[in-house]
């Protein structure tokens, strides 16, 4: 007999590797939270350096999960970023099925 | 951020989130102490319209272009750990940016045709000062304004200033109490939102410390 709440071990393995890194699931977590963010922001609050920011951000972007903007503000090179609608739905859906995994866990 | 995803990592992005967001209404919704330093002038310009009449109501007329240099310098305070845009609600569909832009930007100009309108009937030595300083607006507010809660704002500014506010310049005594009362107000509102600004920076340094 299977317990129909047991957690469902295929539905973990197949999350999203890339979303379910912990830098990458604060990055997106914050770049869900508003239009856009600049790179600065990122590094203050998740407290990252920057070549480890630089090196997540380049393999969300890849993945098309982000957009990158680069502009000069004042002769300063600024670079932002924006969630695609990809982005946002590869984090709702590692969200749900992480959330789930963790309730039926619980029950 | 290295332990693996728990439901404390849960609760932590959850904050992150939050944080983000309150942040992020510096940048369009929340203007700090902006709102205060506008309080302030208007309370001096027209204390000094009351006793230099004609050329101090020229101070009040300059008040959306205070409100713009306020706003431009709350933003640079407020965001200096990095400038995060909130999400804009609009009550309305707007199918590309650049045509939000183009709509905001037409309501600032419609709001200065009414300015200028407005003036003239202040009378005619005040019309060319008031259509220098509302084509002069404009121009500032394209390098300041950032959506359409900026343009209702900043247009609210200047149909309060050339409206209203003039003409119960031109009505004391009671018009001064008002206007002391409204400049109390924003006064009030700039404090309030920036001691809410310190417990985010606080919040901000928390998480930080966490990661």
């Amino acid at each position: 007999m299977t317990d129909p709440k047991a957690p469902s071990v295929s539905a973990l393995l197949e999350l999203d590797r890339l979303v379910h890194e912990p830098a990458r699931l604060a990055i997106l977590t914050v770049l869900a939270s508003a239009e856009e963010v600049q790179f600065k922001f990122l590094e203050e609050a998740l407290g990252l350096t920057r070549g480890n920011l630089s090196s997540h951000v380049s393999k969300l972007e890849e993945a098309g999960y982000l957009v990158v903007t680069k502009a000069f503000e004042d002769r300063v090179p600024v670079t932002s970023y924006r969630i695609t609608a990809r982005g946002r739905k590869a984090l709702e859906s590692y969200r749900a099925a992480m959330l789930q995994g963790l309730s039926r866990g619980k029950a | 951020m290295s332990e693996p995803v728990n439901p404390s990592t849960t609760a932590r992005l959850d904050e992150l989130a939050a944080v983000t967001r309150e942040y992020a209404k510096y940048s369009r919704t929340s203007f700090g102490l902006a709102p205060a330093w506008l309080g302030g002038w208007l309370l001096v310009a027209s204390a000094l319209s009351a006793v230099w009449r004609g050329s101090g109501a020229n101070l009040v007329r300059l008040t959306p272009v205070v409100w713009l240099w306020a706003l431009a310098k709350a933003r640079a305070h407020y965001q200096r750990h990095g400038e995060v845009i909130e999400e804009e609600e609009v009550p309305f569909p707007l199918p590309t940016s650049e045509s939000g832009r183009r709509l905001f930007l037409g309501m600032i100009y419609f709001s200065c045709v009414f300015g200028i309108m407005e003036a003239s009937r202040s009378g005619p030595g005040t019309l060319l000062f008031s259509a220098a300083i509302f084509v002069a607006v404009p121009a500032i507010a394209t390098r300041v304004l950032k959506g359409i809660t900026d343009a209702v704002v900043t247009a609210g500014w200047m149909w309060t200033v050339n409206g209203s506010l003039l003409r119960w310049l031109d009505a004391p005594p009671l018009p001064h109490a008002v206007l002391a009362t409204f400049a109390a107000g924003l006064i009030a509102a700039g404090v309030w939102q920036h001691s809410k600004y310190l417990r985010l920076e606080r919040r901000l340094a928390a998480l930080r410390d966490r990661a």
